[in-house]
């Protein structure tokens, strides 16, 4: 969300001072390595970004929702506590792979295309609606309705947590009722279908599984949403790595930075400090599960993969990435991204005193008047800050 | 890199300019440090350097450099995001009773990307941004309708409530267009050759069913539809800061020099409204320039009448009463809500209703709305993009696509913006283009600010333009330009191919 200008002038300001000293006339040999070099480098980090970090995430996330779907089968078929555990934990694992795609929001998930970030994210839900939904004893929910018809407060990742969740726990089994199971499980149809829509999208659908490939075609409506209705941000990895409507390959890499800056800005200022500073429990994310600081540090992984190259939570940084063209530019400035990403994770972890208090508590005793904690997540907004600060130091890289 | 090593050789320039304005050689081709000075588009306080996606989502300087107006343009963002909900107790109630949209988002995707044109009129699909108008087709500034319409109809209720139209009774219908060139230009060359509507041009009409109607006595024949596509957000904290005394020095300009005399916006006493500047102020927001400030302004006024969520300062429901009659009088809803008729109607047509948003957050949105940054200017050193500036300057763009402005030396509402030199592309007034099927923009459409939207095809994947994106490409958008502008279409079309091509580079430049 910021930074750039700012940026861009302190470094004017510098060079204009060395420009007091030098002078213009040399036209090329302190500009570094030649375009044609500079280009290629570019779509070197770009192609590793796309096939080592989104699109692997990506399929991730399509697998993990094929799994939730699974176990909410499972669940529905054979309501017991065990299977409530596992449809809950099935839950958790497909979120994992949510946040950690959050620091590339953009292309096809975004709202200018498919949409997709909305129909799985949103956030409040309009719980009457789903009640009433729920309550439906003929015509009940499927999915391809749930897809179709329902609009983004009454679908995706936030509605099948409040049908498992309850204060951080599965909700007991015997507290579900059959219209729940039933909205739950075509609720989850439609998030497979979004899922993998994503990652079709991302990969092109000639470069998914077969198994994938049967799911994206179990709902024609899904098929003609992107063949037809958005054929332009088909294989739009590919389009990315090639530049494909950039307006140079600069801007293209811009989308690594910028998607890094925005959602560590959105971690910082918006998922943490707003509702601290506000004492809005209804602000906080994922508030039935109460997996809120992990999510936010699974967005900071997020940005460490799309840096670093890899992906999932433990990571798997790559040869060829942004992180190596920093380091070859920069060395310093790659060393500070790194050591700033992993203290705004320990950061955002300790908010929680790692893992032993969620953040809908925190927000909830500040609401109450208990600000105890008032130092602890300022340290953390500051470290998801400076995270945005060190990315934006990469844009003098690219000039 | 040559950008970059101009940007140092202006520098001391500008210290030694301070903020004198030299707006007068708007009609001039600028020289090269000008045209370097142009990549701060938005001024140095207004501009990011930003060319990604997000380009248009971003916060100026003016606001990065202040911590306690950066965590207010976040609540903002958060709240333009966010879709509002009947349900309270969840954050981001407030809904309805009638509404358009849930979101801001819903009709500005990125900001600023700008929907699509689509087929169907839908505003559950996330990429209808239009808005239904309906007017009188006599008088398309609003009166007869207004009676039982909004001025931005209303086609969503939340239950026990109907919509004052069905939005399934609403039919798009494009149509193919031929020009008296057969969609041809001088060299024979078809427009927008090489594309899947090589050689075509369309235009939308809109008809409502009379059965879709909710008032029984509102006779639909006598009246028209339009749709009218959002514009892009970005940047308008800088229009605001435009002075009222610059905006109509601009107008008398255009009334003196005989040729494109451009309409202004009325004046609209914005006492009580605006807490900054109350008193008269001309027209320059929305295609009709039918809002004067920003914090009387489309967004302001959008953030309540497009979603119903009252606030301290609106504390009324945005609706006709004849609206209010006719639901307060509907057995379903009286049934529902376990009411009379007279309790329903008191009701929604309170104007002392609780607020649903806080003063807060309304305070928050409008940094947010005000600070959203604009894209700096690319590649504006580029052989064929200089090229395409001359061409632009040369074939009387200008006239109407005003480069520059200056911004006010003393804006109350973000002071760090007073005194910016920024690159709108418009003099913020109303001419009649001519086109077939106008709408209600047959009273003459506002000069649509240029600023940004080379960028569109990153943010959107598209360059849908014009007031009801009937325009494909920039081409489409020039080639549409009849009535005052025809002389320049008319340039336009004369030209070469590359030419043609250098012009529109440079458009998407800057």
């Amino acid at each position: 969300m910021k930074k750039y200008l700012l940026k861009c002038m302190f470094t004017l300001a510098v060079i204009l001072m060395a420009v007091n000293f030098t002078s213009c006339s040399d036209d090329g040999d302190d500009d570094g390595p030649a375009v044609e070099n500079k280009d290629e480098a570019y779509g070197n980090i770009l192609k590793s970004y796309v096939n080592t970090t989104v699109i692997p995430t990506y399929k991730a996330l399509a697998e993990a929702a094929l799994e939730m779907r699974v176990a909410n089968q499972a669940l529905k078929e054979n309501a017991t506590d065990a299977n409530m555990e596992k449809a809950a934990a099935a839950w958790i694992k497909a979120r994992i792979q949510w946040e950690l795609s959050e620091a590339f929001l953009f292309g096809p998930v975004s709202e200018d295309h498919l949409n997709i970030d909305a129909h799985i994210d949103s956030w409040p839900l309009e719980l009457e609606e789903i009640k009433k939904e729920i309550g439906l004893t003929e015509g009940r929910l499927t999915g391809e309705r749930a897809w179709k018809e329902l609009e983004d407060e009454v679908i995706g990742f936030h509605v099948t947590e409040y049908l498992l969740y309850r204060e951080g726990k599965a909700r007991p089994v015997a507290e579900l009722t059959e219209g729940e199971l039933n909205y739950l499980t075509a609720a989850t149809d439609a998030l497979v279908w979004d899922c993998v829509l994503a990652y079709v999208a991302w990969a092109g659908e000639e470069n998914v599984s077969a198994a994938i490939k049967d799911v994206y075609h179990e709902n024609a409506d899904i098929v003609s949403f992107l063949e037809s209705e958005n054929a332009s941000i088909k294989n739009f990895g590919s389009k990315l790595s090639s530049a494909d409507s950039y307006s140079s390959w600069e801007s293209a890499v811009e989308e690594i930075i910028d998607g890094a800056i925005d959602i560590a800005d959105e971690v910082g200022a918006t998922k943490i400090a707003d509702p601290y500073s506000n004492g809005r429990v209804e602000d906080v994310e994922s508030w039935y599960s109460w997996h809120s600081l992990d999510d936010y540090t699974n967005n900071i992984y997020s940005i460490r993969n799309a840096y670093l190259g890899g992906e999932g939570m433990a990571g798997s940084p790559t040869s060829v990435s942004l992180s190596t063209f920093v380091k070859e530019n920069d060395a310093a400035l790659d060393t500070e991204i790194k050591e700033k990403i992993e203290d705004c994770i320990k950061k955002i972890q300790a908010i929680g005193d790692n893992g032993s208090l969620s953040f809908y508590k925190v927000v909830e005793a500040k609401s109450k008047g208990d600000a105890s904690r008032q130092a602890i997540v300022d340290a953390a907004v500051d470290a998801c800050s400076a995270v945005g600060d060190s990315f934006g130091k990469i844009k003098e890289l690219l000039k | 890199m040559k950008r970059f090593y101009l940007y140092i050789a202006i520098i001391p320039l500008f210290f030694l300019a301070g903020c004198e304005s030299d707006d007068d050689d708007n009609g001039k081709i600028p020289d090269e440090v000008e045209q370097d000075e142009e990549y701060y588009t938005g001024g140095k306080m207004g501009t990011v350097f930003v060319s990604s996606s997000r380009a248009y989502k971003q916060a100026m300087p003016a606001i990065d450099q202040d911590a306690q107006l950066f965590q207010q343009f976040m609540r903002g963002e958060r709240l333009a995001d966010r879709s509002f909900v009947t349900n309270e107790g969840m954050g981001y109630s407030g809904l309805g009773p009638v509404y358009i949209r849930k979101s801001c988002v819903a009709c500005h995707p990125s900001y600023g990307g700008r929907g699509q044109r689509v087929e169907k009129f839908d505003t559950n699909d996330s990429k209808n941004s239009y808005l239904l108008m309906i007017y009188d087709p006599s008088n398309p500034a609003l009166p007869l309708a207004s009676k039982y319409f909004t001025g931005m109809t209303q086609t969503r209720a939340v239950a026990p409530f109907k919509a004052p139209i069905d939005e399934s009774g609403v039919k798009l219908t494009w149509h193919q267009y031929t020009d008296e060139y057969g969609n041809k230009y001088e060299d024979g060359t078809p427009y927008s050759a090489g594309t899947s509507y090589e050689g075509t041009l369309i235009y939308p009409t809109v008809e409502v069913d009379q059965g879709a109607i909710l008032f029984k006595d509102f006779d639909m024949s006598k009246h028209a539809a339009s749709i009218e596509a959002t514009i892009g957000i970005y940047g308008t904290g800088l229009l605001d800061a435009i002075s009222d005394e610059d905006l109509r020095a601009q107008y008398a300009e255009e009334q003196a020099r005989g040729y494109c005399p451009g309409k202004i916006g009325a004046d609209i006493d914005e006492t009580g409204l605006n807490p900054y500047y109350p008193g008269l102020h001309p027209g320059r927001f929305t295609y009709l320039c039918t809002r004067a400030t920003l914090d009387n302004g489309p967004g302001a006024n959008a953030l309540w009448n497009i979603t119903n969520v009252t606030r301290p300062d609106r504390t009324s429901n945005y609706m006709t009463e004849e609206y209010a009659k006719v639901m307060s009088e509907d057995a379903d809803v009286q049934t529902a809500l376990g009411q009379t008729a007279e309790q329903i109607f008191n009701d929604l047509w309170s104007k002392s209703l609780k607020p649903e948003m806080t003063q807060e957050d309304y305070d928050a949105f409008m940094v947010w709305h005000r600070g959203l940054a604009v894209p700096a200017a690319r590649n504006l050193d580029d052989e064929t993009v200089q090229r395409g500036r001359t061409l632009f300057y040369e074939t009387g763009c200008t006239a109407c696509h005003r480069p520059s402005w200056t911004t006010r030396a003393d804006y109350k509402p973000l002071p760090a913006i007073s005194g910016q030199k920024i690159y709108p592309y418009t003099d913020l007034l109303r001419h009649d283009l001519e086109m077939k099927e106008p709408g209600r923009t047959k009273l003459g459409c506002r000069t649509t600010p240029l600023w940004g939207r080379g960028l569109m095809k990153v943010v959107s994947g598209h360059s849908d333009m014009l007031h009801d994106l009937r325009a494909r490409n920039y081409e489409e958008a020039i080639l549409w330009h009849g009535g005052e502008a025809k002389p320049a279409k008319e340039t336009f079309r004369k030209m070469t191919k590359e030419d043609r091509t250098a012009l529109i580079r440079f458009l998407e430049s800057i």
